[in-house]
This record gives C-alpha cells, structure tokens and sequence, in this order.
C-alpha cells in the first residue's frame, strides 16, 4: 500500500490554521445566514430611512425659521438614529444569537465525554484547537459587519446625507461594534471554558451578566435607603464592566439607560449628538477582554478532559457566581419587601432569606440535586457575612459618610439647590419656590441647561455649610433603611455639591422631612435666599411686572379631572397684580401652608362619587401668576452676565429663561380678590356633565351662586368654551 | 513501542489506574481484557492523550503523548461511542481526519469505504450503531496510524464485518507494522485475532503475556481419586501445580493451574488417579479463573 503521509515536522505549526479552515467550514450555514443578513439588511434599510425621510427633510416649508444647515443637521441625525434603532433590534440581537450558536457549535465539545474523546484525541494542541475557532467566530462576526458599514456609509454619501460627524460616526461606531462583539465572544467562551456542562456554562453566563449590574444597582439602592444625604459613589462604569452584552447593546440606544454606563463612562455623550464610547471605555475593554482571552487559553491549556459532564469543575468560579447572586438577590429582595412593608425586621429577615434562597437554588443547580449540599451550606457563612458586614457598616454611618462635612477653608465653591421647595409649608420655603434656586434657561438650537446655584464666596459658603449641619442633625443615627416614621421621599430635597482644595468633590442630596416647628433649618434656608448670588439665580427677585402674561386659575371639577384657564392682561393689570401680591408677601400675616393648591380632594371617603354634592369638591379655586419667556435682552445686566459665564457668549444671546408661574396662597386675600375681578371679565367657571349634559356653575365659598341651581351659559355672556378658547394652559 | 511506567490515574477520589507498568512492542495485536470498570477505556484515553497522568508516565516512541501533536498524530483512537459532529457525514468526519492528521489517505479511505459498502454522504446520526462503528473505524484506518486504539470495537458488528474488520486490520499489521490495542469483553473475538493480552482489575495489571504462551501456561484438569484426596495431598497439588482454582467434589477433582499440559498429567499421575484428563484453557475460562484468583468471584458476587 502507499502511503500519502507527509513530513510530519511540516505541519507541526499549522495546527491552529487547520482548526481555524475546519471551524469556518463547520460554521459554514450560520456564518453564511449571518453574513449575508447584515451585508443586505444594514445598507437596504440605510436606503429606507434615508428615502422615507428626504421628502420630509428637504421640503423647507416644514421648516420655517430654521437654517438650511440645521435642517440638513437634523435630517442626518434622523437617519442616524433611525439606522441606530436597526442595528440594536435587527443587528445586536441577531449577532447575539448567531454568537451564541457558534459557541454552542464549536467548543460545546467540551461539555460531552464523548466529543472531548474525539476533539483532545486529533493531533493538536488545546491552544490552537481553541484559538482557532475563536479567531474563526471574531472574523465571522467582524467581517460582515465591516462590509455592512461600509456599504451603509456609501449609501449615506451617494445621497448626500450629512451625518453627525460626518464619515466618522459609522465607522467609529463600527469599531466599538468590533471591540464590543471581541468583548462578548471572549466572555461566551470563558464561561464554556471554566464550566463542565452547557447548562452550567450558560446559567453562570447569565447570572454574571445579570446579577453583576443587578449588584450594583442594589448596593447602591441599600446605601440610599441607608444614608442620608447619599449621592451615588458608584460610576455608571460599574454597572456594565462585567457585562459585555449591556455595554454592547448601549452603543445603540440614544437614551440613558442602566446598561449604558460605559457607553457614557466619561460623561459627554449624555448631551452629545452622536453616541460614541469615551477613551476609558475603549481602554477597560480592551484590557478586559485580551485579559479574560488569557485566563481562558491559559485555563483551556490546564483544563482536564474529565472535567467534561462534571459539575464540579472551576469551584472557585462557580462560588464567586453564586456569592454574587445570593449577594444581589437577598439585598434586592430586602429592598422590595422592606419597602412594601417600611419594616427594619422584614428587611433584615429579607437579607437572610433572600440570599440563603438564591444560593441554596444556584447549589442545587450546580449538583443537579443534593450531592454536596451540606459541604456547600458552610461556604454561604461568607456570603452572609458580606452581607451583615456591608449593612453594619451602613448602620454605622457608612464609614463617616453621612457625618462627613469639608471645613469652609478647604471648600473651593458651592453648588446648591431646593429644587422641591414649592410642594412645602412655609413663608421661607415658598420664597425659595419661586426661583426654584436656579436658573432654568433653554439657549441655542437643542439643548438646555439647569444651573445649581455656584457659591465662591466664603460667608456664603459659610450659609450653605450651616444650614447642611442644621439637616445633619435629623439625622442623628445609628441609620436604618425603614420604621423611622418619615419617608424620605416624601419631604424636601436639597442638593449640595462642594468642590474642595484638592480637586475633589463632595456631593450629597437630602430628603429632609420639614416641619412648621423647624425653625432653625427654616433660617438656615432664609439666610442662603438671602445672599446675592442666591438672588442672582432666581428671576423672582429681579422681574418687573412687564415679564407677567397672565393669571392662571384652575379647580378640580371631579376628583380626577380639573379647569384651567390662562387670562391675559394688559400692562396696567399687570402691574397691579404684582405690586399686590409683592406687598402681601412681604408682610407678616403672609403663610404658606393652605390654599395654594384651591381644591384638593384628600381622601374618596369626602368625595362623592355620584357628583351629587358637588360643592365638596369645590372648595376654592388655585391662582399662579404666569410669567412669559424671558429672552436674554429682558434681564437685567447681572443676570446677563451670569448666563454669558454660565453659557457663553453665543449661547447666552439665544437664551430664554423658561416661564413658570408664582402660586399664590389663600392668605393674600387681596391679590386672590383681584384676580377673581379681573377673571370674572371672561365669564364663570363651570362644570359639564356628561351625563345629563348640562352645565353647572363650580361654586367658591366666596361665591354666592346656588350650588345646586343650574346656570344656563348663554346667560352669562360667555360659553365656556368660548371663554377658554382663546387662552392657552401652562405648560 | 509503548512503555507504561508506573502509569497511574485519578478521578476525584477514585483511582482509575494505580502505578501500572508493562510495555506493548511495536507490530503487535494486544488484547486489553478486565473486569468492567477496571481501567481499560481510562488506559486507552491515557495513551492516546486524553487524559493527563496524575502519577508515573507513557511513553510512547519515548514521548509522552498528551499535548504532544507529533505523537498524537501516530495515534488514532476509535472509542466504545464514537463521537460524531452534528449533522455530520462519513465524507464530513473524513473532512476533520484530513486536515489534522498527516497520514491521511484518500485512496485508503475510499478503498475502506467501498469495503464496508458505507455512503460517504449519509448522516452519521441516520446509520445503525453497527454502521457508525464502521464509519469510525474507516475514518481510523485511512488516518494510517503508527498505533491503534479500539475500545470494545467488536460491539454492534455482524460477524461477517467483524472477520473484516480483523482481516483488514491483521493486514495493517502485516504491511505497516501497525501496532493495535484493543479492549474488549468479547474473549472469543480476542482470542484469534490477539498475539499479546493483558489483564486489569480494580487499577492494576493482574498479568501481561504473549496469548500463546498464556494458553500454553494454564490448563485445567479433572482426575477421580479412590480413595478421595486428604488435605495433605490436596495442599501437595497446590504446592506443586500453581494451582489458580481447585474444586473437591467427593472423589473427584476440578483444577486450573498454571503449568504446561505435560507437568499437570505428571503431578496427577504421581497420585494414582482412577481418572485423569487435562485440557487447554479458552482465553474466557483464563479471565474467569485468574479474576476468581483476585478475588473477582461470581459466586462471591452473587453470595
């Protein structure tokens, strides 16, 4: 017989392109189904989005007041966006799908006796058995959507659609797609690797990649029921760097999402036009993936054959997964309940039961029954002191987080705000309400900005730093989540940022329960409206009347439904009501605490639901004073200047201070009567049934009326509907 | 050659093979026998290079063979349950074999095939066990390998494939110089077709000899005593014959020893024997009686 045998020696070094052309060809029907899909499928809907959108984009008249360049802006982000939405639903989860089938095809023979029998047999080291059709999958993956991108961006120039960026956007987007999809078969194959079954394979996969940002969502959950003032410590980053396929699927979202937290990890595609991963997230995963790429070869070349159908194998993995779960889920679980019920107890039980649950079930899971339970219950002694340490640590103040305060020498500036003061009961919190403590401004073409309020000065510095120890001590500790009678969620919020000495930051958020007797957080408030710089942010206190547009009234009509109107004034009518109303808030008799809100119906058992009494629901209407856009030309010249600091020059002179409207409160009786006068010109208020189809007149306390009596519109004057016609709701 | 040194293997806490030690000279046919469970598949993976050794080595050509490409490549194993790819085709395995092992031979392969009437082109996973068997051992014999691993090839194969398969086989031998292991429970297939046998229990190697010589070695005998054999003369038998397995029944006599026909009759005679008749061993009633003789007992097995 002769024999065909070659030199042996010659194909020593060509056992990784052996395996490299044989998992091609074996692969050959999926690689050929998922290249052919994305080489079609991305530049024909390329060309869909494109002609669906150019008759839109191109016709100028949809676009009055708006330049050609940024109507040609708007009409390349459309398709931006549009191919972006493709590729998250039609192109990720498809290369998801077509990932997970390659793996399961070429190195689920780890996982059998009987294939491991055949494959560690062949003629080839474990290295190139295992890199060969690792490189094979990356190419498969890579390479079709290479081609995809690229034809998609010949589509985009052949019609001349500016995308953001320009050429850049795709193809820089096309590299994280790559980076991203090298990341996500790389974690796939570290798990087939280190685990000795499919099945535990796939639930460590999936546990990791769930239970990591579920992790950390939790923790960070616990430490804002825990703490108070705590602002999250935990960066965005943390929450997908252990999971490839979030980080993945969050190149394509245009919306801040939980699992897009590297996608924004260095913070500037959350206002930015076009998506794009910041340099860190570029460089962790890179170093993430040729790191675990290492750990899974170097594992593969250590792995033993009877390691295949053993459920056994790499137990320190398996106990990292399952700590990480019980972790996850007997915290998550003590958030939920401890919420349902506001108990410390189910809280704390919640903790127990929840993780000693979760690892009893992942042990079970891993042992395909009972086989070494008892061994294993020992080992959740560790999960369970993670916990008690980690929640211990909380009660105690998290490490002087809580208590932790920067001495005014070390503090650079102050960012401050009592965004929420508006919902509050008191004269110094409604002041604050007004001006929100910061200025609200929309300035170029897309974006707006909020500005906190930024103190330099040291003695108002001082005013922040008094009245942040004055809501220290309400919460003196030891800190538990639950059962201290006070939802924290439910109060005042006030935000302070300190950028200190050495360049560092100091955040916390409160949700400080006020009450009338609160005197000194009361006068810790005041004393920070006070300052210039406060006053500076707050449009309250420097706009004239000439700034008002109108009287906004509204009243409930049924429990879930209310009326409101928005009345125009003239110039004489404004300035009458401002200077009433400014001369009742200034004096002493002026509270807060009821009438803002005019008709609010507290519980169903006063309300009826026949709508028989229909007086109980109308108590009393509520009154703003409605303010119009103010452009950057109707603010004073100290208003001006901060905004050009805030925003810039150019920024500045297209800014708008958004409108909003000043309550005003049962107790400027003489404002309230005015503005009933001058309302009463445009006619009644008044209530359609829909049952019997007629009109009722609504019924103020100060009214007269017959509650009872039916009021024919025309008789007034004035329909309703007539008289709301031509006024416009605040938005 | 392949020298097992002191060869041992572990599986969690079980021992699979315990510092085993012989050798298997090239050009031979070597029966791998022994108790189920004993070690023989673990001994077959060990040398193909499967499974890493916990203790001692294999050599094979003075190599060890796992993670070793040049010595695997003159090694082809042909398991109990040969493994297939998915969807695969004889002409798809065949595909694999060629790009990784350098002895391949097309014309060996389509010659092998025509022998065993197989279609290239049919899924694997639609033939018989038998036919699978056959496919797999194709895809090992056009691999023209230096050694050949079989374990419990003959299971699923009619006899007409099974004579086949020895011939082509014996062939291989013959022309190559192939050197061929095999494990098997089938003693009688074994027993024609192997020149070396070698028997495992329980992790060890009970005995490892030339078949011939083996045969040779061992016989049984019946001889009736009038009067019946005292504890003297029993205990003398035993002494001088190496007995493996002595059955008293009354006046009569059961034995296996490990002697050559010509002392067993001379032993017996210098008794006084009324009857005596002494006979070869088959290699099933060799393994019967050598794993009773360590213990491996029906009777025991059944008490």
């Amino acid at each position: 017989m002769t024999s065909t045998r070659s030199s042996r020696d010659e194909r020593k070094n060509g056992a990784f392109r052996r395996m490299f052309w044989w998992q091609m060809r074996n692969n050959r029907v999926f690689s050929v189904f998922f290249g052919l899909w994305t080489i079609l499928s991305m530049p024909i809907v390329t060309l869909s989005v494109i002609l669906g959108n150019q008759a839109y984009y191109t016709d100028m008249t949809n676009w009055e007041g708006y330049t050609a360049e940024s109507v040609a802006q708007l009409y390349g982000q459309a398709v931006y966006y549009n191919l972006l939405a493709f590729l998250r639903s039609g192109i990720f989860l498809v290369l998801m799908l077509y990932l997970v089938v390659y793996c399961c095809n070429s190195f689920g023979y780890m996982h059998t006796r009987r294939s491991v029998d055949l494959f560690h047999a062949l003629p080839v080291r474990r290295r190139p058995l295992l890199l060969g059709g690792y490189v094979a999958g990356l190419l498969t993956s890579i390479v079709p959507l290479a081609i995809g991108f690229g034809l998609c961006q010949v589509v985009c120039r052949s019609y001349n659609v500016p995308l953001p960026n320009a050429a850049l956007s795709l193809w820089a987007l096309f590299g994280c797609c790559a980076l991203m999809t090298f990341a996500c078969l790389t974690f796939m194959l570290f798990f087939l690797v280190t685990a000795g079954t499919l099945l535990d394979a796939a639930v460590s996969l999936v546990a990791t990649a769930v239970g990591w940002p579920l992790l950390w969502d939790v923790l960070n959950s616990t430490m804002k029921e825990f703490l108070p003032g705590y602002v999250s410590v935990i960066p965005d980053a943390f929450y997908t760097a252990l999971c490839p396929f979030g980080a993945f699927y969050g190149l394509f979202s245009t919306n801040y999402t939980i699992l897009t937290g590297l996608y924004y990890a260095d913070g500037s595609a959350i206002t930015a036009e076009l998506p794009g991963m910041g340099l860190w997230s570029i460089l962790w995963w890179v170093l993430f993936t040729v790191a675990l790429l290492l750990v899974t070869v170097w594992y593969y070349g250590r792995r033993k054959s009877e390691h295949a159908e053993n459920n056994f194998c790499a137990p320190v993995l398996r106990g990292a997964v399952r700590f990480l779960l019980s972790v996850a889920v007997g915290l998550g679980l003590a958030d939920i309940l401890g919420d349902m019920t506001d108990s410390n107890r189910v809280y704390f039980i919640s903790v127990l039961v929840g993780s000693l649950g979760t690892y009893i079930v992942i042990q079970l899971i891993w042992a395909r029954g009972f086989r070494k339970f008892w061994r294993a219950i020992p080992a959740y002694l560790l999960t369970l002191v993670a916990c008690v340490g980690f929640l211990y640590c909380l009660y105690t103040g998290g490490l002087g987080y809580v208590t932790r305060v920067p001495d005014v020498d070390n503090v650079v500036s102050v960012t401050f705000s009592l965004p929420d003061m508006a919902g509050d009961t008191s004269k110094e919190c409604y002041l604050a309400a007004h001006g929100v403590g910061a200025l609200d401004v929309s300035y170029g073409n897309y974006n707006w900005g909020y500005f906190m309020v930024e103190f330099t000065d040291d003695d108002e510095q001082s005013t922040v730093l008094a009245l942040h120890q004055a809501i220290l001590e309400k919460f003196p500790g030891p800190y538990l989540p639950y059962g201290d009678g006070v939802s924290q969620y439910s109060t005042v919020s006030i935000e302070v940022t300190y950028t200190l000495a050495n360049g560092s930051t100091l955040e916390r958020a409160y949700y400080v329960p006020l009450y009338e007797d609160d005197e000194e957080i009361f006068s810790c408030i005041a004393a920070v409206q006070k300052c210039d710089t406060f006053q500076l942010y707050d449009t309250f206190y420097s706009m004239t009347a000439d700034a008002l547009s109108g009287i906004y009234v509204s009243q409930y009509t049924s429990e879930y439904d209310y009326d409101a109107s928005n009345y125009e004034l003239t110039d004489e009518q404004k300035e009458l009501v401002w200077s009433t109303f400014l001369e009742e808030l200034d004096s002493a008799d002026f509270s807060y605490d009821e009438g803002r809100d005019g008709y609010i119906i507290e519980t169903d058992s006063e309300y009826d639901e026949d709508y028989e009494e229909l007086e109980s629901l109308a108590g009393e209407r509520s009154y703003s004073i409605t303010m119009n856009d103010l452009k950057y030309a109707d603010l004073n010249a100290e208003q001006q200047a901060l905004l050009v600091r805030l925003l810039g020059e150019a920024d500045a002179a297209t800014a708008t201070v958004f409108s909003y409207g000043f309550d005003v409160p049962e107790c400027c009786e003489k404002t309230r009567a005015l503005m009933d006068e001058l309302t009463e010109e445009y006619g009644d208020y008044y209530w359609y049934d829909e049952d019997s189809g007629e009109y009722t007149t609504i019924v103020t306390e100060e009214s007269d009326v017959d509650a009872e009596g039916e009021t024919d519109p025309a008789d007034n004057g004035t329909d309703p509907a007539d008289a709301s016609a031509d006024v416009s709701a605040v938005g | 050659m392949i020298e097992i040194l002191d060869y041992t293997k572990r599986f969690d806490n079980v021992v699979a093979l315990n510092q085993i030690s012989f050798q298997i000279q090239e050009g031979c046919i070597f029966g791998l026998v022994g108790s189920n469970g004993a070690g023989k598949s673990t001994l077959l993976r060990s040398l193909c290079g499967v499974y890493a050794a916990d203790g001692g080595e294999i050599r094979i050509d003075g190599e060890t063979p796992y993670e070793n490409p040049r010595v695997k490549d003159q090694v082809v194993f042909v398991p109990d349950f040969p493994y297939y790819l998915p969807q695969a085709s004889l002409r798809t395995m065949a595909d694999l074999f060629r790009r990784i092992y350098s002895g391949w031979s097309k014309d060996e392969f389509q010659r092998l095939c025509s022998l065993f009437g197989l279609n290239q082109k049919m899924k694997l996973h639609n033939m018989s066990k038998g036919m699978q068997r056959q496919a797999a051992l194709i895809c090992a014999l056009a691999a023209q390998p230096k050694y050949l691993l079989l374990d419990e090839v003959f299971d699923g194969l009619d006899p007409v494939m099974r004579q086949l398969l020895k011939r082509i086989v014996s062939d291989q031998v013959a022309e190559r110089n192939m050197t061929v292991v095999i494990a098997s429970h089938n003693l009688r297939e074994l027993e024609d077709f192997c020149d070396h046998v070698g028997l495992i229990h329980q992790g060890g190697v009970v005995f490892e000899q030339e078949l011939d010589t083996l045969k040779l070695g061992i016989h049984k005998a019946q001889a009736v005593f009038q009067p019946p054999l005292e504890q003297q003369q029993l205990q003398w038998l035993r002494e001088q014959l190496n007995i493996v397995k002595l059955d008293t029944s009354g006046s009569m006599i059961s034995l296996v020893a490990r002697k050559d026909e010509e002392t067993v009759e001379q032993v017996l005679s210098e008794l006084h024997p009324v009857f005596s008749e002494t006979l070869p061993l088959s290699l099933e009633e060799v393994f019967i009686s050598e794993m009773e003789a360590v213990g491996y007992d029906l009777d025991k097995i059944l008490s």
